[in-house]
């Protein structure tokens, strides 16, 4: 009897189990179950302030949003702005949207952005992305070459009233609009609560996004955010997001491969192989808004000859190099911006970026030959290696001269050697837009005041004056700028290499995967299989 | 013996300041400017690396620079990476996973390697003896990176015994691949020390006394030759152990293991002056530490090399 | 790092030993088998080229890149590696550097430990524990770190000057072993015989303390090697080892490491490579230490 009672007690039990067991709600269940995403990603560095961040583009993108919004067609539309307006390019009138809220519960008011962005332009202060606000007026007043500077306030910038204010430029510029769109962090408002302890802000952010965080980061552990629920703009389609940090690349996509995250990059190592570890469906590529080159150490005389220069560059196989060793998905350069730039003068590079062994073996003979060794340089330790190898094969095989790659330790020592004139050879180079637009990458490599230093070749003085033309000229089809690159193509002072594609590799989960015009995927609005 | 120990814990003290002062000059030979490189291809601008350098008084002389360190050192300040992170914070976080693995493969390596070698040394010349020699031969050959990236593999994907990566699986399941590859590296070298300690035991003369006298074999192998065949291989076995915790950079890096190993590798590529001086002293400091130890019971293993 | 074997001293080794000691080694297969693949080895790094060429390319730097990644097939043997080389020739070519750096750095450490640990073991006090000391800094300094600083600071990463580096950072193990060695062969009753008996301090040490350590210590050196080929591949894998055009199996292990599921090819066989030379290696030093071992003998 008693065992009769105990084996009933027993089943009724398990028979409980199973039934709750099987309708607890998972991610499967399609009613209205949290939507949750594992993203794998890297530790950010130096922390999370939107003004500080280099590496945590997906997390402030979903955590903050932009005033203006470059989706991956190139539109521009108003996010957190409803408008940016001006006259005369040089004076802007930005207006916020109204009821648009920090997840504090704080409104987002204009003296908000404007106190953010004297923090972030504050020399002392140090932040790693003031550079963008460089275009402001007063900039230089707060980071002066010496000293310490006078004021802690652009004197471009002023506030209106709770949801308006002006923005003086240093010069003419038709870019500004899209120069605030989601790329550029440095523009994200931080609440006044941030200003008391910069410190923990860095940990955790309180930002003006769809999803808000709901713990501070711990360097190395996931972090998590979670759908924030007076969010003024398009809903997101994920409740929750986990960023998950890998030492490495490779690793995370190991780990996606056994369906452990739902989203990660594609290694370079990886592009060859991709299509046969991940179904078509999940492997998602956008053209990127970054461009990579061969710089040209123009302090070494020997590449003084543009014949040289150009030889150079025909006996690169660039297919043959995208099949090998990109899957195919990195188009080769035909001008010195990517093709995703509006009115890219595609082509303008013509017969030099194309492969032909023997004309260019023809060209160097008639410039005189190449005396010594080509040592093509390259900052080791980040998967250049085979890209770097196979060119100085080319060069060596279909040149007949002493080619060879060497990479350096670290990005340090390239650096370092790179802006002394120290390099001997022509070397790694690469600028990714963080808006798209001719003038971005161009700025950065060609003008008088270059971002990358001495990665433009030798510095020709009508570009700049070109510049600023088309700066002044507010194309938004950018015309005006490829009239800047019929100067580059003249000269060629550097050798275009390939355009880049930000590819990803997803789990079943997703089922459809959007870029913005920077390249970056949109995580708040990615679709998720249904059931 | 006290003097003996009192000795070798003043020497510890002048090793440690002459390797700290030695690594600190060696981080700032590196070429490479590590402000400058602190943005990679997006540079700072000018005016914040110039404030940067201030801040971490890097125009100041290397002898300043070293004594502000120390001075530091003394109150326990590990001194902030040129991101503004705390040096000791860093460390922290990355040192239950080293050891965790340092000491999971430790483990590891001390049962298999002694077992194997008493297994092989007791038998000599028969099937278990070669099996265990040509085994550890061909451990020792593979390169440890591509035993790991292979495992991985294998058990990782293939066959999802194990997880790929990363230490969301807790101890022992996140550990075990990782710490096997290290510990077969490891034993196999020490099996065969222990193999060739346990032979050359087993044909002394006092084991052969010994046996003479009836003593039984379990007495024998489980007393006197393990105590007599044990010293040499505790000696390497402590070198390991000081190695284990700074070398397993590769094994971290494969099975995304945050440890130390990593954090050293990437701070050396980054040029992160003050935490590859933070690491690299802490763990010089613990070899050292080791290295007292297991002098201390080498001598009272063997009473010979105690006088001196 | 290779664990060496143990370093068992025994106190009669004298001539007749030493003419057994041929006798004892012609009889074991074991040194036979070594012998042989290392003569093999020995002849392909000497003539890489041709043997090369007999089997399909003769050349490991004609590359094409629309070859890359090919298995094994008519005119490349072994396949391609990712850049379109022929991966026989390339380990052909790897024999020759990576046998130069094992046997450069055994040679070289063996020689600054040898000196250092006798000095160590014999002498004692502060010449002990100076040398003690110093072999426990350069153990405990970490050895990438190490490395890095030195190959970086250096104009070219030769073979030559990696294999310094290890050199460098092997001797404290075999160092710390001789030294023990020595301060128990030290003890024994025939040293102190001679020391009765007058015989300067350094002729003990040369005729009777040195030789009674060596033996096994040559046995150990020839186990070395193959560590330190392993050593080297490891190294170039993080990034600071050799890098091309010098053609090594460390080179090729690292390059490929990233493929290996896509051409698993261009893992096995300087692998294979890898480990046969390891092994014969380590079988040829655990004939020596057999041979020398007068109890080890059946």
């Amino acid at each position: 009897m008693r065992g009769l009672l105990k084996g009933a007690l027993a089943a009724s039990v398990l028979v409980t189990l199973v039934l709750t067991g099987c309708s607890s709600p998972g991610p499967e269940d399609a009613g209205g179950a949290p939507a949750e995403l594992v993203v794998g990603s890297t530790d950010p560095v130096p922390n999370l302030t939107p003004g500080r961040q280099s590496n945590a583009f997906g997390l402030t993108l979903s955590v903050f949003s932009p005033l203006t919004f470059l989706d991956g067609e190139g539109e521009l539309s108003y996010m957190a702005a409803e408008s940016v307006e001006s006259e005369d390019q040089t004076n802007w009138t930005i207006t916020l949207r109204d009821g648009w809220t920090f997840h504090d519960g704080t409104p987002v008011t204009a003296q908000d952005y404007v106190d953010t962005w004297n923090t972030v332009a504050y020399g002392p202060n140090a932040f790693e992305n003031s550079g963008q606000l460089s275009v402001i007026e007063g900039y230089d007043d707060l980071n002066p070459a010496e000293g310490e500077p006078t004021t802690d306030e652009l004197s471009g910038l002023e506030v209106v009233d709770d949801l308006t204010f002006t923005v003086a430029l240093e010069r003419a510029d038709s870019q500004f609009p899209i120069e605030l769109s989601q790329a550029q962090t440095a523009f994200y408002p931080m609440p006044q609560s941030a200003f008391d302890d910069l410190e923990a802000y860095g940990k955790q952010p309180i930002g003006n996004g769809p999803l808000a965080l709901t713990a501070a980061w711990t360097e190395g552990e996931p972090i998590v955010a979670e759908r924030y629920e007076d969010y003024a703009g398009e809903e997101p389609t994920v409740d929750k997001i986990t960023w998950v940090p890998y030492a490495d690349r490779l690793t995370a996509y190991t780990d996606a491969l056994a369906g452990n995250v739902d989203i990660t990059w594609l290694p370079a190592t990886r592009m060859r192989q991709v299509t046969d570890d991940f179904d078509e469906d999940n492997i998602f590529s956008f053209a990127a808004p970054g461009i990579s080159y061969l710089g040209i150490p123009y302090w070494d005389a020997r590449f003084d000859d543009i014949r040289v220069r150009q030889a150079i560059s025909m006996a690169i196989d660039r297919e043959a190099i995208n099949g090998a060793l990109f899957g195919d998905l990195n188009a080769p350069a035909t001008a010195w911006t990517p093709s995703i730039m509006p009115g890219n003068p595609d082509g303008i590079c013509g017969e030099y970026c194309e492969y032909d062994p023997e004309a260019a073996a023809a060209l160097l003979e008639e410039a005189g030959g190449f005396d010594g060794q080509l040592t093509l340089h390259f900052p080791g330790g980040a998967g250049h290696d085979d890209l770097y190898n196979a060119m100085a094969n080319s060069l060596r095989q279909n040149l007949g001269i002493d080619a060879i790659a060497k990479p350096s330790v670290g990005w340090a020592e390239f650096g370092q050697d790179r802006n002394n004139k120290v390099l001997d050879g022509p070397f790694f180079s690469r600028w990714g837009a963080l808006y798209p637009s001719q003038q971005s990458t161009l700025r950065a490599m060609f003008s008088a005041a270059p971002n990358c230093t001495n990665c433009g070749g030798e510095p020709i003085p009508a570009v700049d004056a070109a510049l600023n033309d088309a700066d002044a000229a507010g194309s938004e089809d950018g015309t005006a700028y490829a009239k800047a690159q019929e100067l580059i193509a003249e000269q060629f002072p550097i050798i275009p290499l390939f355009e880049e594609s930000y590819n990803y590799v997803t789990s079943d989960r997703i089922v459809g995967l959007k870029a913005s015009a920077v390249g970056e995927p949109i995580l708040t609005q990615v679709v998720l299989a249904e059931d | 013996m006290i003097r003996f120990v009192s000795r070798r814990l003043l020497e510890l003290v002048i090793v440690f300041f002459g390797v700290t002062f030695v690594i600190y000059c060696a981080v700032f030979v590196l070429p490479g400017d590590p402000i400058a490189a602190l943005g990679g291809e997006r540079p700072l601008p000018e005016s914040v690396q110039q404030q940067l350098r201030t801040q971490y008084g890097l125009d100041l002389p290397l002898w300043q620079q070293y004594l502000n360190y120390l001075g530091g050192l003394a109150h326990g300040d590990l001194g902030t990476t040129f991101t503004g992170q705390s040096v000791s914070e860093q460390m922290a976080s990355r040192w239950p996973t080293t050891i965790t693995l340092a000491l999971t493969a430790w483990t590891l390596t001390v049962v298999i390697s002694i077992a194997l070698g008493l297994a092989a040394g007791l038998r000599q010349g028969s099937v278990v003896d070669r099996t265990v020699l040509l085994g550890t031969i061909i451990a020792e050959s593979v390169p440890i990176f591509v035993m790991g990236i292979t495992a991985q593999y294998i058990f990782g994907i293939n066959l999802g015994w194990t997880p790929i990566a990363g230490v969301a699986d807790g101890w022992p399941r996140a550990y075990i691949l990782p710490a096997l590859i290290i510990a077969i590296y490891g034993l196999a070298g020490v099996s065969r020390l222990m193999r060739g300690s346990v032979v050359d035991t087993m044909q002394s003369d006092f084991v052969r006394t010994l046996k003479a006298k009836g003593m039984s074999r379990r007495n024998i192998v489980g007393v006197h030759v393990m105590r007599n065949a044990a010293a040499p291989v505790v000696n390497v076995l402590a070198i390991q152990l000081g190695g284990l915790l700074g070398g397993t950079v590769v094994i971290e890096a494969i099975f995304n293991l945050n440890g130390v190993g990593q954090l050293l590798y990437k701070a050396i590529q980054d040029q992160q002056g003050t935490l590859v001086v933070g690491v690299a002293t802490t763990l010089v400091f613990i070899f050292l530490i080791t290295n007292v130890i297991v002098d201390v019971v080498t001598s009272v293993l063997d009473p010979r090399i105690r006088n001196d | 790092m290779t664990e060496p074997a143990t370093v068992a001293i025994d106190g009669n080794l004298d001539r007749a030993t030493t003419q057994g000691l041929w006798a004892t080694l012609r009889g074991r297969i074991q040194f036979w088998v070594s012998i042989v693949l290392l003569a093999i080895l020995a002849v392909i790094a000497a003539i890489p080229g041709v043997i090369s060429g007999f089997f399909g390319e003769s050349d490991p730097r004609a590359c094409d890149l629309l070859d890359s990644n090919r298995p094994p097939g008519p005119g490349h043997p072994f396949g391609t590696d990712v850049q379109g080389c022929d991966v026989l020739a390339n380990v052909l070519f790897g024999t020759r550097t990576s046998l130069f750096i094992g046997l450069a750095t055994t040679v070289m450490c063996l020689v600054i430990a040898i000196a250092l640990g006798t000095l160590a073991g014999y002498l004692g006090k502060w010449v002990d524990a100076l040398i003690a000391r110093s072999a426990d800094i350069v153990l405990g300094f970490p050895f990438l770190l190490g490395a890095i600083i030195v190959l970086n600071t250096a104009p070219d990463r030769s073979p030559l000057l990696l294999s310094a580096v290890l050199a460098f950072f092997s001797w404290p193990t075999f160092a710390r072993l001789i030294r023990s060695s020595v301060k128990e062969v030290r003890e024994r009753e025939f040293v102190q015989a001679a020391h009765a008996m007058g015989f300067s301090q350094i002729r003990v040490v040369l005729s009777h303390v040195l030789p009674n350590s060596l033996a096994p210590t040559l046995a150990i050196a020839a186990t070395m090697v193959g560590g330190v080929i392993g050593a080297e591949a490891t190294l170039t894998f993080l990034g600071v080892g050799l890098v091309p055009p010098t053609i090594s199996w460390g080179v090729q292990l690292s390059t490929a490491q990233s493929y290996f599921q896509l051409a698993p090819n261009t893992v096995v066989f300087p692998s294979i490579f890898l480990t046969i030379t390891v092994i014969s290696l380590i079988m040829l030093g655990d004939a020596l230490r057999d041979a020398l071992d007068p109890r080890g003998r059946s």
